[in-house]
């Protein structure tokens, strides 16, 4: 029989049966020769052959939602937990046994009293989920912190403020230096700035002249209120991380993870701008949702009016620009720094995606001088007292960075003119001035970062590798690249170098930060065992107080 | 097999938990140092478990429903039984053979009902859309078709095909999931397809 004849011979009848066969990828060349062959000429098995290849290939699944939507599905999902629980065995007794009215009302009381609670919670903001078992301190002061009290603090990266407290910090003082404890209050100064770090996850820029408290930090819900000023914020959140609200007087910024700044003008009118994700801004009353602001984006409040962010926002947040792009595995790669350019994620409207153009001066529309908020920073004042004052009802300190960067780095100047020539001395110089500088201080940090790279080997450039882990912990809060350069500063480094110290409290302080709780014991023990007399031993201390017994 | 009621007898934190079994040859070391976290109602934990997770759940629930208003509330319901019944889950099988089977038990009396209700209503459609669809050349018209078709399939059928065909499952993992012999879950699967093909050449 002919291949012609065989192609007459295979009707419509054939080609449905071999249709799967084909599909499946199970049938012979000759089968599927012939089949095509008669889907070329029939129409009707075309069309049978498209729809079962539809069905076979199967629909298009929409990607899952991410960001606030997936967060919002996942604290339904516990919600539903909670209301699927099954009842308890003493209801159904009651109910079987027939129990006389008042046995059935004292079934009905223990029920109330003791069936978990099914309130109908913001997304987000659960705290008394029977499925996470966790108890929400309504002290804001008192709160337990993250996952470990010790993680419910922040500390100041930069610059000044006067600063209360408030009494309730029960048996913690804040005792020394530039940590400070949840219920803090910042008034910064007109002519300045402050950036803080908060619970080793945010990051946050306060502007000139803005009042701002942090009111809670609990393993759900950290929040700011912002009573005036731009508060810029990165917060990078992962996903078991608590979600950050921002209060004003008009709003709530609901926050999932995303670089974002809130401002209260002097008519204490809200407007929110975004630059990277999404945020939600809420009713402050009623938490119901007012807008969902996206990047790009700059909301206001009171006129529920949408535009584009401006300069004045990029300029606020431009300290917390601090990022690398993808995951680095080179060592000096994994410490690069951002270098004052606007990051390529964040979404300003008329900005060209030319990294070289993506600076300040570019964005169009300027709204305010851009010198005003950029990189406000400032050195420690001479004679300047500890930065926060004890915990005293509404007693108000002066705030001031511990500068600890500045005089290392006079001190790597020292090393390396005493050992080396003019080009690592002009390297180090021209990080030196950046430092200096209010404006350009944080992009010491990429300087620093190609000094090491270049000049990593020689022995008095050391210091740089401890240097450039303390930026990039504090303003990248990249704690694993942090570490690597606090190790590689002490193995390299001589035993009784006279920065050993420093380091070791850094490894601490970045496995505290980063919620690694049993590490952070461990390195806080040999902190305390090779220094027991040293500068930091009340930082550790203030933190862990399973060490204090130790000590 | 384990029903729906017995997911929702079970919940987070119980005391009487059964261990997993550390042979479990279904789950690495990391699934299970998660597991016995989320059995303690670690907020982290069941974070991680639903991130890793919601993703299968929701796909599979759209191939097997199509697009549905219901589909959010569906995979919340998912979550929530797999929360309460995590403190029975001993390892037996795979986190997400586990949760196809959650899924299933939440899904099989819907379908059902759906289908039921629907019958009269899709055959008319059918109806009107087969005198219609010789004009339908597109891709995207091919997948709205395929998937009216899909829903005219009776809901076990539709079961074992799309965890069959879509899923990539086994006839043995699917018997698992559905607590069915492997021989009537595969007398399932060729009854499935002929349907498919009476559909389509009547189409």
């Amino acid at each position: 029989m002919t291949a012609e004849t065989n192609t007459k011979r295979y009707s419509c009848h054939e080609c449905r049966e071999d249709a799967e066969l084909v599909m499946s990828d199970r049938a012979t060349a000759a089968v599927r020769g012939f089949y095509n062959a008669h889907l070329r000429e029939c129409r009707d098995c075309r069309k049978m052959h498209r729809l079962l290849y539809a069905l076979y290939e199967g629909p298009v699944v929409p990607p899952p939602p991410t960001g606030i939507a997936e967060e919002k599905e996942f604290h339904a999902a516990l919600r539903r937990t909670r209301e699927e629980l099954p009842e308890p065995w003493y209801h159904k007794w009651s109910l079987r046994a027939g129990v006389t009215a008042m046995a059935g009302a004292a079934a009905a009381l223990t029920l109330a009293l003791f069936s978990p609670s099914t309130p109908d919670e913001i997304p987000g903001t659960s705290t008394s989920s029977v499925a996470t078992n966790e108890v929400a301190p309504t002290d804001p002061a008192a709160a337990g912190g993250i996952d470990h009290p010790a993680q419910s603090y922040g500390r100041v990266l930069g610059g000044n403020a006067a600063v209360t407290t408030s009494g309730s910090t029960a048996g913690q003082p804040p005792a020394n230096t530039d940590t400070f404890p949840v219920g803090t209050r910042f008034r910064v100064h007109d002519d300045d700035a402050l950036q803080v770090g908060m619970v080793g996850k945010i990051v946050a820029n306060f502007t000139p002249g803005s009042d701002i408290e942090w009111v809670q930090a609990t393993p759900s819900l950290i929040e700011l209120e912002v009573h005036r000023g731009i508060a810029a914020v990165r917060y990078d959140r992962r996903p078991s991380d608590p979600i950050l609200y921002v209060r004003t007087p008009s709003a709530v910024v609901r926050v999932i993870g995303t670089v974002f700044t809130v401002e209260v003008d002097e008519h204490q009118e809200t407007i929110v701008s975004v630059l990277r994700g999404q945020v939600d801004v809420l009713h402050p009353e009623t938490n119901s949702l007012r807008a969902e602001v996206e990047s790009g984006d700059r909301y206001e409040v009171s006129t529920s009016s949408h535009g584009n962010v401006g300069l004045t926002e990029v300029a606020a947040a431009l300290p917390l620009s601090n990022e690398v792009d993808g995951d680095s595995a080179d060592f000096t790669d994994a410490l690069a720094l951002a270098d004052g350019h606007i990051p390529n994620s964040w979404n300003v409207p008329g900005l060209s995606d030319d990294p070289t153009h993506r600076t300040l001066i570019n964005i169009p529309a300027p709204t305010a001088e851009p010198t005003t908020f950029e990189v406000p920073v400032t050195r420690r004042r001479p004679g300047a007292t500890s930065p926060v004052e004890p915990a005293h009802e509404q007693q108000a300190a002066e705030l001031v960075i511990d500068d600890e960067t500045g005089d290392l780095i006079e001190h790597l100047m020292k090393d390396v003119k005493a050992t080396r020539g003019k080009e690592l001395n002009a390297a180090l110089d021209a990080c030196r001035n950046l430092y200096a500088s209010q404006r350009t201080r944080y992009r010491a940090a990429r300087c620093l970062s190609d000094f090491i790279s270049q000049y990593g080997h020689e022995p008095a450039a050391v210091e740089g590798y401890l240097l450039v882990g303390m930026l990039r912990m504090d303003y990248a809060l990249d704690y694993r690249a942090a570490d690597k350069a606090f190790e590689e500063f002490l193995s390299r480094a001589p035993r009784n170098h006279p920065s050993a110290e420093l380091a070791m409290y850094r490894l601490w302080l970045s496995a505290t930060e980063d919620g690694r709780i049993s590490e952070a014991l461990t390195r806080g023990r040999r902190y305390l065992a090779r220094f027991p007399n040293g500068k930091y031993v009340g930082k550790v201390l203030q933190r862990f107080d399973e060490l204090k017994a130790e000590y | 097999m384990q029903s729906a009621e017995n997911i929702a007898i079970a919940h987070v934190g119980s005391s009487e938990s059964p261990e997993l079994s550390q042979e479990s040859t279904f789950l690495s070391r990391e699934e299970r140092e998660l597991l016995s976290r989320a059995k303690t109602g670690e907020h982290r934990a069941l974070r991680q478990f639903y991130s890793s997770y919601q993703g299968q759940v929701r796909a599979h629930l759209y191939r097997l429903l199509g697009p549905d208003c219901e589909i959010d509330d569906l995979t919340q319901i998912v979550f929530a039984r797999a929360f309460n019944a995590l403190a029975t889950f001993q390892g037996n099988s795979t986190l997400s053979t586990w949760l196809y089977r959650i899924t299933a038990n939440t899904t099989h009396n819907l379908l059902r009902q759906r289908f039921r209700r629907d019958r009269v209503k899709t055959a008319l459609n059918w109806f009107n859309t087969s005198r219609e669809a010789g004009v339908q050349t597109g891709r995207v018209e091919a997948r709205d078709e395929a998937h009216r078709i899909l829903q005219r399939l009776a809901p076990d059928l539709r079961e074992v095909f799309v965890l069959y065909h879509y899923e990539g499952l086994t006839l043995q993992e699917i018997s698992d999931i559905l607590g069915k012999p492997v021989s009537t879950v595969g007398d399932r699967l060729t009854r499935a397809r002929k349907k498919l093909r009476e559909l389509v050449s009547a189409a």
